[in-house]
């Protein structure tokens, strides 16, 4: 794959607005920038540059437009479906020394942070105000804030507090000309702007509307008190009627988090949780609130589970206990890698009552294309993460790991859900887009992207049918998070 | 991608011919576009039809011990479309947010008849941008939001609404401050004055009936509560008379000097920083604008067929 060569007049003009180690060139050092968590596609940008302010950012842009280079903003590079792929070249601004955490304001519940601030750092800033910030992906000690924004992350307690959007007041944006612009409510203002809501409109754009530069977000008051229950079930059908019989019951936990037997054998062997390695699946199932009442809902949810034939309801006993529980959770894609030498995840959310139908469906798409598909997946909110494992040395097991994952996502729409819960569609999903969406639906998305970028300059590529897509797919091995 | 009703196709039509014209397309009735299309409580989602009022929701959703939790006044005669277009909330908005916290998906008709859709109905979903999103509180400048699909939640089993007088709003709003210190968790922290009368501290909880008991035995200290209701919010719109109540928006911290300028009638939701007041006679609010939101509404309506003849 060759490097794309970037002018000497503009990378000098580029050393000039960030320092010369704020630029990084030349195949070495673009590797690392290749790719996200998806690495089915390859490709290097032109140059990576590290601004260490707005008006260095806005700088950078305002050069990109004038030399028409197209703009990739980037976080940790976390993101698992190519949403960051330089798949033109391009500028790819990492906003890795934007990174701090400039002001916390317990008594308006509120934090400003910079974009490429850590989303945990968030919370531990939080954390002596007894409040919290809500979204936690479970890559959250590496993923940035920036990059939350640009995918709407949620992650395992959006259940009950929603996702990255419903926790974002206001954004400090560099839109695609260069202009720096504020959208929403301001640090010292209220939280109701008039206009339109572009706050909304942004956070979901997959980086195609701008580089955030900074972000205004909403603090949450940490729950008096929790619990963690652990199901263990016989079958994965008992643990998805136990989801749906405890919503029915009006109960809202903070977060439903399903493993089958596949996953928890893989998970055992990694971190000795204690796991029963016949169970056919394991249901974390947390709630939180007020102490006065929490013994007795979690009563409540310990009985539903019975009534659905649970073997076991483990109660977590300590915060540790409780650690232990999540721990093994939100590592668990890192344990497949004891079950095979790779694997493709897919995002797919279904109405939270046809759990049971499109879990059966990936058993029977499992033994169809002979392939083994665990689960692990935010059973609440009905978004499943079934992983396909495949061997990159056989051709054909490639295919159908391919096939499989297709076949699962056109079910999800099938069941009237969608082909990504919080993952995003990046290039990795493009083909889905007409599949769940109609043309007149994509081409008003593609109104709203074009009052932000009249050109299709930044982060392009993505997300639209039709789209470029990078010549040489290299399989390599999956290193998710 | 799922079909379109007749009464879609009746609505796209009038707007394709205006389009066509290069017309405003004047006032679409959806008076009997409002049916509840689909209520899957163990999903907790509803879509309908946008003209059906919010209390003809509300009143589909609790036969199965289920509401949208979004409380503007006027229910009764409020459809879902004016809601969302207008982005309407009530006293709860500090427990349970607006309208783009429960909204998860949309079909609406674009200014030139085309009919699209954007969300979905599963709670979570990042499938291509949330036009959703910006449609809400858009004043149908953009589209014609036809039908809706919401989040919904469980009927907590018990809710208890308290009030006390207060002397002035500073005094107010040190108690505004003590409560969100304490161990609770109102859905309701409203402030309210009427001309010739004191401020008053309206506070609400709810969940189960432990729950709320609870929190009522924890603020007894704070204040001498007596039971109430949220009739102030009919009171004031009375006052308002169907015209659109002032609004301001400021810090939370800083509602107390701003209530300090703001002739009674009021209410102000402490918690979030938002001051409803009479709005000034013969003065029109001013359509605040910004260039970004300028190119939005000409890209999705080139043609003014959205805007009011």
């Amino acid at each position: 794959m060759p490097t794309p060569e970037l002018n000497p007049a503009t990378l000098r003009e580029l050393q000039s607005i960030v320092g010369d180690d704020g630029v990084l060139t030349g195949r070495d050092q673009l590797l690392v920038y290749e790719c996200d968590a998806y690495t089915l596609e390859k490709r290097l940008p032109h140059a990576v540059v590290l601004p260490r302010s707005t008006e260095q950012a806005a700088a950078v842009v305002r050069l990109c437009a004038r030399e028409k280079l197209p703009i990739i903003p980037r976080g940790a590079g976390t993101s698992l479906s190519g949403t960051i792929l330089a798949v033109d070249g391009g500028i790819m601004l990492t906003m890795a020394r934007m990174n701090k955490v400039l002001n916390v304001d317990p008594i308006n519940r509120r934090v400003l942070v910079e974009a490429g601030c850590v989303n945990a750092w968030v919370s531990q800033a939080a954390a002596p105000h007894g409040l919290f910030y809500a979204p936690d992906p479970s890559s959250q000690s590496a993923c940035t804030i920036g990059g939350n924004i640009a995918t709407n992350s949620g992650g395992p307690h959006t259940l009950k507090y929603g996702v990255t959007t419903n926790h974002v007041l206001g954004l400090e944006v560099v839109l695609p000309d260069g202009e720096v612009t504020w959208l929403g409510a301001r640090p010292d203002g209220g939280e109701d702007v008039d206009g339109y809501d572009l706050v909304g409109a942004f956070i979901g754009c997959e980086g195609m509307f701008g580089v955030v530069t900074k972000a205004l977000l909403r603090l949450v008051r940490k729950p008096q008190a929790t619990k963690t229950l652990l199901g263990i079930f016989e079958t994965v059908d008992d643990a998805s009627q136990t989801v749906s019989d405890v919503i029915g019951a009006g109960i809202v936990p903070g977060a439903m988090e399903m493993m089958d037997q596949l996953i928890t054998q893989a998970v055992e062997a990694a971190f000795k949780f204690g796991f029963p390695l016949d169970a056919g699946a394991v249901l974390i199932i947390e709630i939180d609130g007020l102490a006065v009442d929490l013994d007795n809902q979690a009563a409540r949810v310990e009985e539903i589970c019975k009534r659905n034939h649970a073997r076991e309801v483990r109660i977590a006993k300590s915060e540790q206990e409780r650690q232990d529980i999540w721990k093994s959770r939100k590592r668990a894609f890192g344990a497949i890698g004891r079950l095979s030498p790779n694997f493709l995840t897919q995002d797919g959310v279904v109405p939270r009552s046809r759990l049971p139908e499109i879990m059966r469906f990936i058993r029977a798409t499992s033994e169809k294309f002979g392939l083994r598909i665990p689960n692990v997946f935010h059973a609440g909110d009905g978004n499943i993460h079934p992983l396909v494992l495949y061997d990159e040395r056989d051709p054909d097991q490639v295919r159908r790991a391919v096939a499989a994952g297709d076949a699962i996502l056109e079910k999800c729409i099938e069941l009237g859900g969608s082909v990504s819960g919080e993952h995003g569609i990046g290039v990795e999903k493009i083909d889905f887009m007409a599949r769940q969406f109609s043309p007149d639906s994509l081409a008003a998305m593609q109104l709203l992207r074009d009052a932000f970028d009249p050109e299709r300059r930044c982060n392009p590529h993505k997300i639209f049918p039709g789209a470029k897509r990078c010549g040489d797919f290299q399989q390599r091995k999956q290193v998710a998070a | 991608m799922t079909a379109v009703s007749e009464s879609v196709n009746r609505i796209a039509e009038q707007l394709r011919a205006a389009h066509e014209r290069r017309q405003p397309a004047g006032r679409i009735d959806l008076s009997t576009h409002n049916r509840v299309i689909a209520h899957v409580p163990e999903d907790m989602t509803v879509t309908v039809e946008t003209g059906i009022t919010l209390a003809a929701l509300q009143e589909a959703l609790g036969k199965r011990g289920q509401w949208l939790p979004l409380d503007p006044q006027g229910a009764d005669r409020l459809t879902i479309r004016e809601l969302l277009d207008e982005n309407r909330s009530g006293p709860r908005r500090f427990g349970y947010g607006t309208a783009r916290d429960w909204l998860i998906g949309l079909k609406a008709v674009m200014a030139d008849g085309r009919v699209i859709s954007a969300g979905a109905n599963v709670v979570k979903n990042v499938a291509g941008y949330d036009l959703h999103k910006l449609l809400i509180g858009a004043r149908g400048e953009l589209a014609v939001i036809v039908e809706a699909t919401f989040k919904v939640g469980p009927v907590p089993e018990s809710e208890i609404v308290l009030e006390t007088k207060c002397s002035t709003s500073a005094e107010a709003m040190n108690l505004v401050r003590a409560i969100l210190n304490a161990p609770v968790n109102p859905v309701v922290l409203d402030l309210v004055q009427f001309a010739g009368e004191e401020p008053q501290l309206i506070i609400a909880f709810d969940g189960t009936a432990r729950e709320t008991a609870w929190q009522r035995e924890q603020i007894g200290g704070l204040a001498d509560w007596r039971p109430a209701t949220l009739d102030y919010e009919l009171r004031f719109y009375n006052l308002v008379a169907g015209r659109a109540p002032d609004r301001k928006s400021v810090l939370p911290e800083d509602v107390g000097k701003a209530l300090e300028q703001t002739p009674a009638p009021w209410i102000a939701r402490a918690g979030n920083g938002v001051i409803y007041c009479l709005p000034t006679d013969g003065v029109e609010p001013a359509r605040v604008t910004n260039p970004l939101s300028d190119r939005i509404r000409r890209l999705f309506d080139p043609h003014k067929i959205l805007e009011e003849p």
